[in-house]
Formats: C-alpha cells, sequence, structure tokens
C-alpha cells in the first residue's frame, strides 16, 4: 500500500507568533511582573493630582475636635486601592485629632472590614506614639444600611433620626445610642459633619453626590481606578472638594502625608507605596502586548501585499 | 440635650423595651396575614393591590421632591416664627413629608434586608435540592452548605460575644481573643474575604488578554482612541510622568508660560480629562439619567409589566 507523503506544517511567521502568543504565556509574564516587584523597595517619583492635594488639604483644614462622616463601601476586593485610601483617611483623622463616624450603603461586609483596619491603624498610630482613636470616644460604627438611596436621602433630611435608632459599645461595654458619644453628641443637623469622605469601589458616589451635593457638607471622594474618571466629573464640577482615584490616588495622599507628617517613626507609606511599582509593570505589561499584537498585525500585512 | 429617637412616633420603640418586642410580634402577624391574603386573592385583585402598593410607595418621594420645603419665616414684628408649626397646609404638608421621610427610609432599608435573607433561603433551596437528590457535582454543593452553616454559627456566636458579652471592647484586640474569635478572624478574613480578592484580581488577567487580542490599529479611530489610552497610561506612571514632565519642563521657557508648557504629560493629560473625557461622560450620565426616568415612571405606574406580574 502506497503512502501518501504528509503536507509540510507551514511554520508561523514572526507575524503570526507575535499575534497568537499562548494565553497561558500572557498570564504568567503577567503573574511574575505583579509578583516580583512587590519582594523589592522600589520608590516611585511622584507628584500629586491637583484633585488629591485638593483632597488632602481639605482634610487638613478641618479643626480638630470636629466630626466627619465617612462612608466606607468596600471590601477586600478592591483592598489594594480601597484598604490603601481607607488607611491614610483614617492615619490623617487620627493624627488631626477629627472624630469620625463610619456607615456604609454598599455591602454586609463592610463594616467588619473597615473596622479592622481601624483597629489595626490605631495600633499601629499608638505603636508610634500617636493618640490613636478610641471606639465610642474618637469613632463610632453606625454599621450598615441596606438601601444607599433611602439612607441618603434620610442623612440630608435629619442625621439624627437616619443614624437615631443606631448603637455602639461604650467604654463601659454597653451598647448605647451613638448620640450620646462624644462623637455625634454635638451633630444636629447635617451641616455640623464638617466633611462627607466616600471610599467606594461601586456607583454609592453618585447615589451621594444625587442626594448630599449643596447641602452644607462638603464631601471628598476616594474611589477605585475604574471609578475614577465617572467621578472626576463631579470634581471639575465643583461637588467634590477633592478625589483621590485609584492607586495613584493612594500613593498621592501618601506623599502628602510624608511631605507633612514629619515626625520621625511615623508610618506614612503604606499600600500606595508597595503596589504602586507593581502597577507600573503591570502597565507597561499592557503596552508592549498591545504593540506585540499590532507590530504582528503590519507584518502580516505586509507579507501579504 | 438632645438623644437618639427624639421624636417618638408609632414606628419606633426604645431598643431592648418590651413594647419594642410586641410591636415585632405584631408586625410580623400583620406580615404573614397579609401574605396569605394575598396568596388567596385572585389575581387581578393581587395586581390592583401591588400595582397601587408600588404607586404610593413613588407618589411620596415624588412628593417629597416636590412639595415646596418650609422655611423659617418672620412674624409682623420681624421675630422669627416657631420653625416647629406650621402656618398653612402647604407648610403642614411639607412637614408630614419632611417627619416621615426617615420612616420611610427604615422601611425601604427593612425591605432591601430582605433580599438578604431571600439570596440566603435562595441558596439553601437550590443547593439542599442538589444535595437530597445527590444530582451533578453535588459535593461542591455540600461544600456551600457547610460553609454557609459554619459560617452562620460561629459569626452569631462571635457577635454575642463582641456586642454582649462581658467586655466586649477588648475583644477588638487580638490578644484578647477567644477560639471563637480566631475561627471568625480564619473564616472571614482568611478565607471569605481572600477569595473575594482572589475573584477580583482575575480581572487584570482578562484586561490583558482581551487589550491583546482586540486592540488593533485598523482605522483612524482606532488610531486615535490608542494614542490616547497611551498618554492616559503613561500619565498613570508616576516615573514616566515625572521624567517626562521634567524633560519638557527643561525647555527654555517651558514654566514661564512658553508653548512648550503645553506639552508635559500631566497638561496632556489634564487637556484630555477635561475636554474629551468629561464631556462624554457627563453626555452619557445625561443619556443614562433620561433612561432612569423614563424607566422609574413606568415603574412607578406599573406600566413594566415584566417583574410587576403579579
Amino acid at each position: 500500500m502506497a503512502t501518501e507523503d504528509p503536507i509540510p506544517t507551514p511554520t508561523p511567521d514572526l507575524g503570526t507568533k507575535l499575534q497568537s502568543m499562548p494565553k497561558s504565556m500572557l498570564y504568567l509574564i503577567l503573574v511574575l511582573c505583579c509578583s516580583i516587584p512587590l519582594f523589592f523597595k522600589i520608590k516611585v517619583p511622584n507628584a500629586p493630582t491637583p484633585a488629591a492635594k485638593d483632597l488632602f488639604n481639605a482634610l487638613n483644614s478641618i479643626p480638630s475636635g470636629s466630626t466627619v462622616l465617612v462612608e466606607s463601601d468596600w471590601t477586600n476586593s478592591t483592598r489594594g486601592e480601597s484598604g490603601g485610601q481607607f488607611e491614610a483617611l483614617t492615619r490623617i483623622l487620627m493624627r488631626r485629632g477629627i472624630k469620625f463616624a463610619v456607615y456604609t450603603a454598599a455591602d454586609p461586609q463592610a463594616p467588619e472590614v473597615s473596622r479592622d483596619s481601624i483597629v489595626q491603624i490605631s495600633e499601629q498610630e499608638r505603636a508610634a506614639g500617636e493618640k490613636g482613636a478610641d471606639r465610642w470616644n474618637d469613632w463610632v460604627n453606625l454599621g450598615y444600611f441596606p438601601n444607599a438611596e433611602g439612607t441618603a436621602n434620610s442623612i440630608a433630611n435629619d442625621p439624627r433620626k437616619a443614624f437615631g435608632s443606631k448603637k455602639d459599645i461604650n467604654p463601659d461595654g454597653v451598647k448605647s445610642d451613638v448620640f450620646k458619644s462624644p462623637v455625634l453628641k454635638d451633630i444636629k443637623v447635617l451641616s455640623d459633619f464638617k466633611m462627607l469622605i466616600v471610599i467606594t469601589a461601586s456607583n454609592t458616589s453618585t447615589v451621594i453626590i444625587q442626594r448630599l451635593s449643596g447641602k452644607g457638607m462638603p464631601i471628598g471622594m476616594m474611589v477605585t481606578g475604574v471609578m475614577g474618571p465617572e467621578t472626576s466629573v463631579y470634581y471639575t464640577s465643583g461637588q467634590l472638594i477633592g478625589l483621590s482615584a485609584g492607586l495613584k490616588g493612594v500613593y498621592d495622599m501618601e506623599t502628602l502625608m510624608n511631605d507633612t507628617f514629619t515626625k520621625p517613626g511615623l508610618t506614612n507609606f503604606g499600600k500606595g507605596d508597595r503596589y504602586y511599582p507593581t502597577l507600573h509593570f503591570a502597565l507597561l505589561l499592557l503596552i508592549l502586548a498591545v504593540a506585540a499584537g499590532n507590530v504582528g498585525m503590519f507584518l502580516n500585512r505586509r507579507r501579504k501585499a | 440635650m438632645l438623644f437618639a429617637q427624639v421624636q417618638k412616633s408609632f414606628w419606633n420603640e426604645e431598643s431592648g423595651s418590651s413594647a419594642l418586642y410586641i410591636k415585632l410580634i405584631l408586625a410580623l402577624v400583620v406580615g404573614f396575614a397579609t401574605m396569605a391574603l394575598l396568596l388567596r386573592m385572585p389575581p387581578r385583585g393581587r395586581r390592583a393591590v401591588v400595582v397601587g402598593i408600588t404607586f404610593l410607595s413613588g407618589l411620596f418621594y415624588v412628593a417629597f421632591y416636590l412639595w415646596p420645603k418650609p422655611l423659617p419665616g418672620v412674624d409682623g414684628t420681624g421675630a422669627p416664627l416657631d420653625p416647629a408649626k406650621p402656618r398653612d397646609f402647604v407648610e403642614y404638608v411639607g412637614f408630614y413629608l419632611k417627619d416621615a421621610l426617615p420612616i420611610v427610609a427604615d422601611f425601604s432599608n427593612i425591605l432591601s434586608t430582605f433580599l438578604l435573607g431571600l439570596g440566603v433561603f435562595s441558596i439553601i433551596r437550590i443547593h439542599g435540592r442538589k444535595l437530597i437528590r445527590r444530582q451533578t457535582d453535588w459535593g461542591f454543593s455540600l461544600v456551600l452548605m457547610f460553609s454557609v452553616l459554619l459560617m452562620v454559627v460561629v459569626g452569631y456566636i462571635n457577635y454575642w460575644q463582641t456586642h454582649y458579652g462581658p467586655d466586649p471592647s477588648k475583644l477588638e484586640l487580638p490578644r484578647n481573643w477567644s477560639f471563637v474569635q480566631y475561627a471568625n478572624d480564619l473564616l472571614f478574613n482568611g478565607l471569605l474575604q481572600q477569595m473575594d480578592a482572589a475573584m477580583f484580581s482575575l480581572i487584570a488577567f482578562y484586561i490583558l488578554s482581551a487589550a491583546y487580542r482586540a486592540f488593533r490599529i485598523r482605522s483612524v479611530e482606532a488610531t486615535i482612541l490608542l494614542a490616547t489610552a497611551l498618554i492616559v497610561i503613561f500619565s498613570l506612571m508616576g516615573v514616566v510622568a515625572f521624567f517626562w514632565d521634567k524633560g519638557v519642563n527643561g525647555i527654555s521657557g517651558a514654566t514661564t508660560g512658553g508653548i512648550a508648557g503645553n506639552f508635559t504629560l500631566t497638561e496632556v493629560y489634564t487637556w484630555i480629562k477635561q475636554n474629551v473625557q468629561d464631556p462624554s461622560i457627563r453626555a452619557i450620565d445625561f443619556g443614562v439619567g433620561i433612561g432612569a426616568l423614563a424607566m422609574g415612571l413606568r415603574l412607578w405606574l406599573s406600566l413594566e409589566r415584566g417583574g410587576a406580574s403579579a
């Protein structure tokens, strides 16, 4: 029986190779690009954005002893960005002696995540010789509100009624009305809060702007990179006093803190400093991957022409 | 001195009071009775009830936004009027709406909470059935049910200890933790939160793969898009932005109003943001807003039959 000669498989040219890199190889390079920089201390030069500077300056101009409202709508899925922002915020508030009330309108997991973060940061601040923040005296946990729209309306209408049924643990270990705490005892109307800071990875930022903007309480936001562009619209319109967006925003806040809080032993850099080099490598890989695909396409076109 | 729940109404009671528990039981009874009544009603009658309640619920917020708000006034002598007393019917309704808002917000929060319960019920129903009937991949359902049960038990014991146990504030610090707090930490922070982060981080792989395969310069529009994306990406890279800006600022006159000053990465990105990105997003938001208004009207007036058919 005669055997047919096998048809030789053409060797793919460079253009085809560049356009059809296997997924697994791309993923492996991404893992390496994102992991390796974490093992090295790489200092990245940075010029903070005007929006981040405005937010930092606004936080720095709040009088000590006054109270701000914090809407913490993040969990560990976005901890690289939101976690770093929340840590920077709580450090600033603790160092400046500003009291804060934390509530959530996005995720049932968020109150526990933010509480753990506050306790951890407070311990670190105390270890560095700062005051930290005591629950009840310096901050209170207002918990989770499942309906963001209704809650924001209610806060705009009367914060005492909106949070009136909430209780937190006082230093005697007893659950007590939050408005008896030093944090909220002087809050009667919305403008008694010197600022509302929203840390979010979702569209609760829009809900807040729609219902609480222009009510006598400045609003600052710390959002993820994905939410940055659509939130920046409210910064340019003047509805936000300042904005920190994405990992760059975290690093901006840390850079500004480092320039302001110069006492030896203080921790100013955190997640922004650790993850920002990684973002560089990941973005560089993205650029190279897109460039490789396009170079491959041009090579193939030229060959066919 | 003002305290919480400063205005007592039919809808609130002191936390832990017997009056509160009586009202809670009454609410449960009324809730179940209403549900039973609705289930026994013919579909047309049930639909009328659902449509009526939907309309009234929406009407409250429409009235709240559109009805004139009570403002502080002065009498003939210029002395301020009592801000707590309405002067006419319009103000009376305005006061009513303002006072009712937190109660309505509480209702909406409670109704939204039912969605969480509904989600848990749905998970138990679907996976419980799969488990009992030993359907394909029932092992995964077993792991899920066990995880739910474990999280609920440990979570509630931890909640009770950290809120009602002896000296609960001490339990915030890990050095005072007992076995339950460690177990809760392992389940919540050690497993659930880490899996949450892992799931979200998968997006990076999809973005890279999609950008590599789909981002081709095949037209003028694609070229403009790619160039813009490159500028935005470079502006997010602090090293690139810092040294580019430094290089441009080194050109004579760049920092003193010269034309070269417009070509720092920060300036170019800001121009793109203010003149391209923000207006585009505003236009999209405007369209979405009109769409939401139309959809809201359809839902309010029960013209949207899809999900409202009783």
